[in-house]
C-alpha cells in the first residue's frame, strides 16, 4: 500500500546511471556545510531551542546522503529526525513523541472508511489538547505535547485532505513518515507549515545538487536573517520609556517590524535543512520588505502557511460562494480565511503554551489586514495592470512610483505590526500618540528622509536589476559565494578582538544576550518573551513561564506587608517564602539574613546593603549569596580584631527611590559604618513603575513634588501618560534620591557607597552618568559590573540576569578587593592573609 | 474543442491580453511557469479559472486548483483535455 517501487527504481536507475553523482560539487558542498554549521555554533544560533544539538545530526546525515544508494536516504534521514528527538526531549519523552506520532500517522491508514479515521484522530487530538490544557494530568505533557503538536497541528490536516482526494500521490513509508518527523522540528516548534503533495513530489526530481545548493544558500540565508536579528535585537529596541520623540518612535516601530527577521530566519534554515537531503522545496519567503501592497505581502509572506490556507479553505469557500460572483465570493471567503487565520494562530499558541488567546489586539490586526487584503484583491480584480516577463527596462518616473508604494506599504506594516506586538489596544495608542508631541522640525526632516528613501530606492532598483549573489545555475559561483562570506564572517568572529568598536560589537553578537529592555523586564520579577510576542515564544521561556519560574516577588498575601510610604511594601518578619527555586526566609527584622541586634554589638563594623533582587540573592540559597560570602571572608581575615556584620535590607523590584526610606528607615536604626547602596541598568524603568504604582495606592508623593507633574501627584493620569511625562525628569529624580541616601548616611557619620552591579556590556546609555552623580554627592563608587565578566554562567539563566551561585562568588571576591584597597575611606584597617 | 493547438492558442491568448504586456508575447512559451513565475496570482487564477470554465465547457473543483493543473499552458491543456475526456 505505501511502498513506491517504481520511484525507488527509478532513483536507483538515475544515480546508477552516473547522470547524478557530481563528487567535485559534493566535495564543496561538504565543506559549504561544514562552514555554515560551524557559523550557527560560533554565533550559538538559536541554541536555546537546541539547534545546536542537532548540527553534528545534519553533517552526518549530509554525508551519508551523499554515499548511501537512493533507497536508504529517507530510512536514514528518518532515523535522524528520531535521534535528534531523543537528543533534545531526552529518551522517555522523545520516546512517547515518536511512539505516540506513529500512532497517529497509523489511524489515518487504518483499513476503516476515511469518516471514521478523522473521527479517531479526533477524539486522539481531544485527549491529548486534554492533556495540554492541564485537565488530564500526565508529567509528560508539557514536555512531549508542544512537540507533537508542532509536528502534527497542520500537517495532519494537510495529510488527511490529500488522503481524502485520493491524488495520485505514489509515495512509500519513508516518504510519509519522513514527512512527519522532520530533523530541524526537533528544535524548531514554530514550523513552516509544509504541504504534503510538495513534499513528495518534490524528492530527488530532478538535479539532485542543485536542490541541495539550494538548501546550502537558505541556510547560510537564514543565519544571515538571524544575525541581522540579533544586531538589531540587542542594540536598536528602545526601552519603552525612551520612545518620546518621531525619531524614537521610527525606530520602536521599524525594529519592531525588523524581528520578523527571526521567524523568517528559522523557516528559511529550516526548509534549508530539508533541502539539503534531496527535497526540491519552493521558497517560504520572497524578499517580503520589498512588498508594495497587502496581497503582494500575503504572496511573498510565510508562503507556506499561505498555500495551506488557500488549499484548505480559501478555494473550497470560494467555490461554494462563487455562485454569487467573482467579486462577492472573493470578499466572502476572504473575511472567512482571515477569521479562520485568526483561530490557527490561537489553535497554534495553544499546542506550544497550552493557553488558546482570544485577544482584542489579534482581532484587530486580523481585520484590518482582512479588510485591506479584500480592498487589493477588489482593486486587482477590475485592474488592467499587466506583468511583465523577463527585464523590465528602468525609468525613473516608475521606479520612483514603485518606491513611494513601498515606502507607503513599508510604514502601514510597521504600524500594524506595532499594534500586534503591544500588550493592549491601549498601550499601542498611547505609544502612537507620541505623534501628537512631534514638532515642526522633525516633520521637515522626516520628509527629507522620505523624499531621500523614494530617490535613493529608485536607484536601487536600476543597480540590483538582475543581480544575484547566488545565481541558481551557476553552481560553482554560488557556493562560492557562500564559502567567501563565511570565512569572513568567521574571521571576524575570530580575529577581531581588543577594545576597538568593531571588537565590542562582534563580542556583543557573538551569543544571544539580552538586551536593555528584556534585561530589565527579566529582573524586574516577570518575564515576557523575548520578542515581545507571545508567538515567537521560544520552548525554552515556555518552560520557564509553565513552571512560574519567572517571579521575583513573594505570592501569597502573608509575605509582604504594606507600607503607607513609597516602598509600598516591605516583608514579613520572620516568614519564608519560595521564588526561582530558592527559599527566602526573613529574620525578626524582614531581612533575608541572619538574626542582628537593633543595637550594634561593640567592637563591630557594620555594613547595610540597598538593593534589589540581584542583591537579595534571589535564585541561590542565603549562604551562597555574596552577602553571606562576603561577610564570613572579612570574618575570617579580621574576626580576631573585630566582627564584621553585613545587614541585608534589599528588596525585589526596589530602585533607588524606595531605597531612600529604607536608608533612613530601617537601616540607619542599625548603626551601619557604611552603606551599600546598589544601583543596575533597569534604575529607570523601576523608578517609573514603583512610582507609578505609589501614586495610584495614594501615597504621598509631595517629597518629589518638583519633579512629578500635579496629574501624577493626584493620581488621575493613567501609566503611558505618566511614563511621557515623568522620563524627563529622571535625571532629577534619581539625583534627588542620591543625595538624599548620600545625606542620611553621612549625617549619621557613616560611609556611602554606590555600586554599580550592571555586566559592562549590557550598561544603557546612562552609565557614564552614575559615577559623575554619585561621586557628586559624596559616594565613593564602584563599578561591579566591570567584574561580571565570564558569560552566561554568571547567571541564573541567559534570559534570566539575577546572579547565578558563580556570580556571587565572584561579586564576593571582586568586594573583597574593593573593601580591602579602600579601607581607609572606609575606616577600616586589613591586611590580606 | 479537444485539439490541443486550439485550446494552446485560446489559453495563450488570454494570458497575453489579461495578465502580460504585449513585450512579453515572445517570452510566453508552453512550459513558462505561470504560477510559480508569479503570472497567475490567486485573484488572477480565479479569474483565468473563469474563462477556462467558460470557453472550453468544464466544471473546476476546489482541488484541481493548483500548480499540477494550472502551473504552465502545458499543464493547462492537458487539464482540459483530461475534463474533456
Amino acid at each position: 500500500m505505501l511502498l513506491d517501487g517504481q520511484r525507488e527504481h527509478q532513483n536507483a536507475k538515475i544515480e546508477l546511471s552516473g547522470k547524478t553523482v557530481h563528487w567535485p560539487k559534493y566535495l564543496f558542498m561538504t565543506l559549504e556545510l561544514a562552514l555554515i554549521l560551524f557559523s550557527i555554533y560560533s554565533f550559538e544560533i538559536e541554541r536555546e531551542q537546541g539547534l545546536l544539538t542537532i548540527l553534528p545530526l545534519i553533517f552526518v546525515g549530509f554525508v551519508l546522503s551523499l554515499v548511501l544508494r537512493a533507497r536508504y536516504r529517507l530510512p536514514m534521514l528518518l532515523i535522524l529526525s528520531f535521534i535528534s528527538l531523543f537528543a533534545l526531549l531526552g529518551a522517555k519523552h522523545g520516546a512517547l513523541v515518536v511512539g505516540i506520532g506513529m500512532t497517529l500517522v497509523l489511524i489515518c491508514h487504518l483499513p476503516i472508511s476515511f469518516s471514521l479515521r478523522v473521527l479517531i484522530i479526533t477524539l486522539a487530538g481531544a485527549f491529548l489538547a486534554s492533556i495540554r490544557a492541564g485537565w488530564i494530568p500526565f508529567s509528560w505533557g508539557s514536555a512531549v505535547i508542544p512537540t507533537l503538536g508542532s509536528i502534527f497541528m497542520f500537517r495532519l490536516l494537510l495529510y488527511l485532505h490529500d488522503l481524502k482526494q485520493k491524488a495520485p500521490q505514489p509515495a512509500s513509508i519513508w516518504h510519509r513518515l519522513c514527512y512527519f518527523f522532520l530533523l530541524p522540528n526537533s528544535c524548531f516548534l514554530l514550523f513552516p507549515v509544509i504541504d504534503y503533495r510538495t513534499f513528495v513530489k518534490s524528492y530527488e526530481t530532478d538535479d539532485r545538487t542543485s536542490a541541495m545548493q539550494q538548501g546550502m544558500i537558505w541556510m547560510f540565508m537564514g543565519l544571515a536573517q538571524m544575525l541581522v536579528y540579533r544586531i538589531i535585537y540587542f542594540y536598536w529596541i528602545p526601552v519603552p520609556s525612551e520612545v518620546v520623540n518621531a525619531r524614537t518612535l521610527a525606530v520602536h516601530l521599524i525594529t519592531g517590524y525588523a524581528l520578523l527577521l527571526r521567524i523568517c530566519g528559522q523557516f528559511t534554515l529550516s526548509v534549508g535543512i530539508i533541502c539539503i537531503f534531496g527535497f526540491r522545496l519552493p521558497p517560504n519567503f520572497h524578499n517580503y520588505y520589498l512588498a508594495t501592497g497587502f496581497s503582494d505581502f500575503w504572496r511573498r509572506t510565510n508562503i507556506y502557511w499561505k498555500d495551506f490556507l488557500t488549499k484548505l479553505y480559501y478555494y473550497p469557500l470560494y467555490f461554494r460562494f462563487r455562485k454569487w460572483g467573482i467579486a462577492t465570493a472573493t470578499v466572502i471567503s476572504l473575511l472567512l480565511v482571515f477569521f479562520v487565520t485568526w483561530l490557527l494562530h490561537s489553535y497554534q499558541f495553544f499546542w506550544l503554551k497550552g493557553k488558546f488567546p482570544v485577544s482584542s489586539v489579534d482581532a484587530l490586526f486580523w481585520g484590518s489586514f482582512a479588510v485591506a487584503v479584500v480592498l487589493d484583491s477588489l482593486l486587482q480584480l477590475n485592474s488592467t495592470n499587466k506583468k511583465s516577463l523577463g527585464t523590465r527596462n528602468w525609468n525613473f518616473r516608475s521606479a520612483c512610483m514603485r518606491s513611494c508604494k513601498w515606502l507607503l506599504f513599508f510604514t502601514t506594516m510597521c504600524i500594524l505590526w506595532s499594534l500586534w506586538s503591544s500588550a493592549s489596544v491601549t498601550e499601542w495608542i498611547h505609544t502612537m500618540a507620541t505623534l501628537q508631541r512631534i514638532r515642526l522640525f522633525e516633520i521637515g526632516a522626516t520628509v527629507i528622509i522620505l523624499v531621500f528613501l523614494v530617490v535613493a530606492g529608485s536607484l536601487f532598483q536600476r543597480l540590483a536589476s538582475g543581480l544575484t549573489l547566488f545565481p541558481e545555475k551557476r553552481f560553482y559561483r554560488s557556493a562560492s559565494s557562500v564559502v567567501v562570506i563565511l570565512l569572513a564572517l568567521l574571521g571576524i568572529r575570530f580575529f577581531v578582538t581588543g577594545q576597538s568598536h568593531l571588537a565590542v560589537f562582534v563580542e556583543n553578537i557573538r551569543e544571544p544576550r539580552l538586551n536593555r529592555r528584556d534585561q530589565q523586564v527579566s529582573l524586574k520579577g516577570y518575564y515576557e518573551p523575548l520578542m515581545g510576542r507571545e508567538q515567537f515564544i521560544t520552548h525554552f521561556q515556555e518552560g520557564k513561564i509553565e513552571q512560574g519560574d519567572d517571579q521575583t516577588e513573594p505570592n501569597d498575601s502573608g509575605s509582604l506587608i504594606p507600607t503607607n510610604d513609597l516602598r509600598i511594601s516591605t516583608f514579613a518578619p520572620s516568614h519564608s517564602f519560595t521564588t526561582k527555586g530558592s527559599e527566602i526566609r526573613t529574620n525578626q527584622w524582614g531581612m533575608r539574613d541572619k538574626e542582628y541586634s537593633l543595637v550594634k554589638p561593640p567592637n563591630t563594623y557594620r555594613f547595610a546593603i540597598l538593593g534589589s533582587s540581584v542583591e537579595l540573592g534571589v535564585g541561590v540559597r542565603f549562604e551562597e549569596n555574596f552577602e553571606s560570602l562576603l561577610e564570613n571572608r572579612l570574618n575570617e581575615l579580621d574576626g580576631k580584631n573585630r566582627k564584621y556584620e553585613i545587614l541585608n535590607f534589599s528588596r525585589s523590584g526596589y530602585s533607588v527611590v524606595e531605597n531612600t526610606v529604607v536608608c533612613e528607615k530601617e537601616a540607619l536604626m542599625f548603626q551601619p559604618d557604611a552603606v551599600l547602596l546598589f544601583i543596575h541598568g533597569a534604575e529607570e524603568q523601576r523608578i517609573l513603575n514603583n512610582l507609578f504604582k505609589a501614586m495610584h495606592k495614594g501615597i504621598d508623593l509631595q517629597e518629589l513634588g518638583k519633579y512629578l507633574p500635579e496629574a501624577a501627584i493626584n493620581g488621575t493620569t493613567d501609566f503611558y501618560e505618566f511614563n511621557r511625562q515623568i522620563v524627563p525628569h529622571l535625571d532629577g529624580i534619581e539625583n534627588w534620591a542620591l543625595k538624599k541616601i548620600a545625606a542620611d548616611v553621612l549625617k549619621v557619620h557613616a560611609i556611602p557607597v554606590c555600586l554599580y552591579m550592571e555586566p559592562d556590556k549590557l550598561s544603557g546609555n546612562r552609565t557614564g552618568l552614575w559615577p559623575k552623580v554619585a561621586m557628586e554627592n559624596g559616594f565613593i563608587f564602584l563599578n561591579v559590573g566591570s567584574a561580571l565578566v565570564g558569560g552566561d554562567e554568571l547567571f541564573l539563566s541567559p534570559y534570566d540576569q539575577h546572579l547565578s551561585v558563580k556570580g556571587h562568588r565572584l561579586v564576593a571576591d571582586y568586594l573583597y578587593q574593593q573593601i580591602l584597597s579602600h579601607q581607609k575611606d572606609l575606616g577600616l584597617s586589613l591586611k590580606e592573609k | 474543442m479537444t485539439n490541443p493547438q486550439e485550446i494552446t492558442d485560446l489559453v495563450r491568448n488570454y494570458l497575453l491580453e489579461n495578465f502580460l504586456d504585449p513585450a512579453s508575447s515572445s517570452e510566453l512559451t508552453e512550459s513558462t511557469p505561470l504560477v510559480t513565475g508569479g503570472i497567475l496570482d490567486s485573484v488572477s487564477t480565479l479569474k483565468f479559472i473563469a474563462f477556462l470554465e467558460q470557453t472550453f465547457q468544464i466544471e473546476f473543483k476546489p482541488e484541481e486548483v493548483d500548480q499540477d493543473n494550472l502551473n504552465t499552458i502545458a499543464r493547462v491543456v492537458e487539464f482540459v483535455q483530461s475534463k474533456k475526456a
